[in-house]
């Protein structure tokens, strides 16, 4: 599905996003230099822990947090120069489906208005005309919903389906690009595993571009074709799922894989735990973000901050040990 | 149609919940220890002058029959007579409410203007020069108590620079107060068109309401700030902006989903501003039902608190119907 000529739906070149903290001169470095590409019907994963920048880089690419520098190609515009009506034009086709889906819906609204207004705003943006109530009954059908949902509130849906109705909401626009930010963290197994099926399936349908932005590792190898591998706001590994989950080349991503429960009980793990914390984003460390907790660092990662290196491909790692070996 | 349906079955529940309350409240000050016909007969009375005392209030009959007396009376209009004004209850209450209903809605709504305003200023524009006020503002007011306050003002605006009329009372000692109406003088000498005594009532609400005002709206700034916060950062509100709608569109869904609780939070301040003013009217000397009821406690003027109680909750549980019936029209999923 994933090819790598052509049809690229977004790339993202040495995005950087700095806050102020408040109350400060302190700056806080919230993504630091992060590129990527995604193609047309490809997932890319976003994996880290909490506040390695996941998140920032999801409202980022869509423009809702105003990146500091870099830039944003999506299809042929620089999302970084359009002006705000020109961006705004485009909103619809660029959509969000967040981790809390209670938080996620408005909860004065029913189903039915909530799709609406994602319609309407659609087509008054892009002057066509929409048969609202015919896609409105499609994407519900989509998504696996029956039609007498369509009344109700989100209070009165369960976390399954309020996501559902998330997701349809999303997919109603017709978009080409869908940024899941952790969609199924705050649901239950069996309708995670719901949800992932039902993505996998739109994708396939509508060849729908996802990034997906999670910690939990299982459901990003179920659902990614790619995966990137954050740590303190940049990307330490890139590469196909094959490549970063079998043959995990950065020592933090060694760590990461180590930590996955695998169901086979004949299966020895072989965990290899780290020490200490992330540091912290105000004050970046001199060489190598990782150095500190890394067990093969040495003096060069103390002082030198290593580059993103292709090993061959499409595998690229951003470590002075894998890459001087 | 629907709506009347929800105002008529929330009336019904009125009535066991007041039935409660007077069961409640007649036990109560029943509890406390000694008889209202000792405190009036003086120290020195005989047993058999206080036993007379008590028979004559009718406090020698049983708490059943007392309290079967004391309803049907009820029904008819009738809350006894206070031993003290002795005036009907009804009387009394009927002099003295409409003064601190003029008082404390007056507060409130300067209140809700302060602290609503400076509220969403904080929440939507959190770097402006209104947020900063705001903040600094916010400790301020829930720093004094308003009886301090109170002082404050007077002292200054009365006593140093006499700009303010004496605190004596709801309208000066010098002209008589409009012909009876609402019984709030600011809107019976407007309705009468009796302007000296509109400009005296309003010149003698100033300083009480401003006291008020200004400690009541701390809380509901906070109130409105902790929730608009929220809910400007809640992912729905990111999903609208992600999505495209209009700004005003945005700040609409904002102020809507924020504002429900701030609504029900002044409601209840309001319920809690009828007891809470009877300071400032002590201060004033407005002569407000808050008063009449501290000295009926201290009193043990029976009657006249157990019609104070009544009158109390009835008011609470207008103002959270009148909060329901808000809900209703402002939130969809009360209505399903």
């Amino acid at each position: 599905m994933a090819s790598d000529n052509g049809n690229i739906v977004l790339e993202v070149k040495n995005l950087v996003k700095e806050f102020k903290a408040p109350g400060s001169k302190a700056v806080v470095h919230a993504i630091n230099d992060v590129s990527f590409e995604l193609h047309r019907g490809e997932t890319l994963g976003l994996i880290g822990e909490s506040g390695s920048g996941k998140t920032t880089v999801g409202r980022c690419i869509l423009r809702l947090i105003e990146p500091t520098s870099g830039s944003i190609m999506y299809k042929d515009m620089d999302l970084m120069k359009l002006s705000g009506k020109e961006l705004r034009k485009l909103r619809p086709d660029m959509q969000m489906v967040f981790q809390d889906p209670s938080n996620a819906l408005n909860p004065k609204m029913n189903v039915e208005n909530t799709l609406l207004d994602t319609l309407n705003i659609k087509a008054k943006l892009s002057g066509e005309k929409l048969d609202t109530d015919a896609i409105i009954k499609k994407v519900l059908d989509q998504v696996a919903m029956e039609e007498d949902y369509r009344l109700r509130y989100p209070a009165e849906m369960s976390g399954g389906y309020q996501q559902r109705v998330c997701i349809a909401r999303a997919i109603c626009a017709d978009p080409t690009l869908v940024v899941l930010d952790e969609p199924t963290s705050a649901l239950d197994l069996p309708v995670c595993a719901g949800i992932l099926d039902l993505l996998r399936r739109l994708q396939e349908e509508l060849g729908i571009a996802y990034i997906y932005i999670s910690h939990d590792l299982t459901t990003i190898k179920y659902i990614c074709h790619r995966v990137a591998v954050m740590y303190l706001g940049e990307f330490v590994e890139v590469g196909s799922i094959d490549q970063v989950f079998n043959t995990p080349m950065h020592p933090y991503s060694n760590a990461l894989m180590s930590s996955v429960m695998v169901p086979d009980p004949t299966k020895k793990a072989e965990v290899v735990t780290l020490e200490g914390e992330i540091p912290s984003p105000i004050n970046l460390p001199q060489g190598c973000f990782f150095a500190a907790r890394c067990p093969k660092a040495t003096e060069e990662c103390f002082k030198n901050h290593p580059q993103m290196v292709d090993m061959g491909g499409g595998h690229k790692v951003r470590c002075h040990r894998v890459t001087s070996e | 149609m629907n709506l009347l349906k929800f105002i008529a079955k929330r009336v019904l529940i009125f009535i066991p919940q007041l039935f409660a309350v007077l069961l409640v409240t007649f036990l109560l000050i029943r509890l406390i220890p000694g008889s209202p016909a000792e405190a009036m007969a003086g120290s020195f009375a005989t047993d058999e002058v206080v036993a007379a005392i008590e028979e004559k209030m009718g406090l020698d009959k049983s708490l059943t029959t007392q309290f079967v007396m004391y309803v049907e009376d009820l029904f008819h209009g009738d809350m006894g007579t206070s031993w003290y004004t002795s005036n009907p209850v009804t009387k009394d209450i009927a002099q003295r409410f409409p003064a601190t209903l003029e008082l404390i809605t007056y507060s409130l709504l300067l209140a809700v203007i302060i602290g609503v305003f400076f509220g969403l200023a904080t929440s939507f524009r959190p770097n402006s020069i209104g947020a900063r006020l705001g903040k600094g503002y916010s400790l301020l007011a829930g720093a004094m108590p308003e009886f301090w306050i109170a002082l404050l003002l007077i002292f200054a605006f009365y006593v140093t620079w006499d700009i303010a009329p004496a605190p004596l009372g709801r309208i000066s000692l010098s002209i008589s107060p409009p012909k009876t109406i609402t019984g709030m003088y600011t809107i019976d000498a407007l309705l009468t068109g009796n302007m000296r005594a509109f400009k005296s009532a309003a010149s003698q609400l100033v300083l009480p309401v401003v006291t008020l005002g200004l400690c009541y709206s701390g809380p509901i700034m906070k109130m409105t700030r902790t929730i608009m916060s929220d809910v400007v950062n809640a992912n729905y509100v990111w999903y609208a902006r992600a999505c495209g709608l209009p700004t005003k569109k945005v700040n609409r869904y904002v102020i809507r989903n924020g504002l429900t609780p701030v609504v029900t939070f002044i409601g209840v301040q309001y319920g809690y501003l009828f007891g809470a003013a009877t300071l400032i009217e002590q201060i004033f000397g407005w002569g407000g039902i808050g008063q009449y009821a501290v000295s009926a406690v201290t009193n043990k003027d029976y009657a006249a608190i157990q019609g104070f109680m009544l009158v109390a909750a009835l008011f609470c549980m207008i103002i959270y119907l009148v909060v329901d019936i808000i809900y209703y029209i402002i939130d969809p999923r009360s209505r399903a």
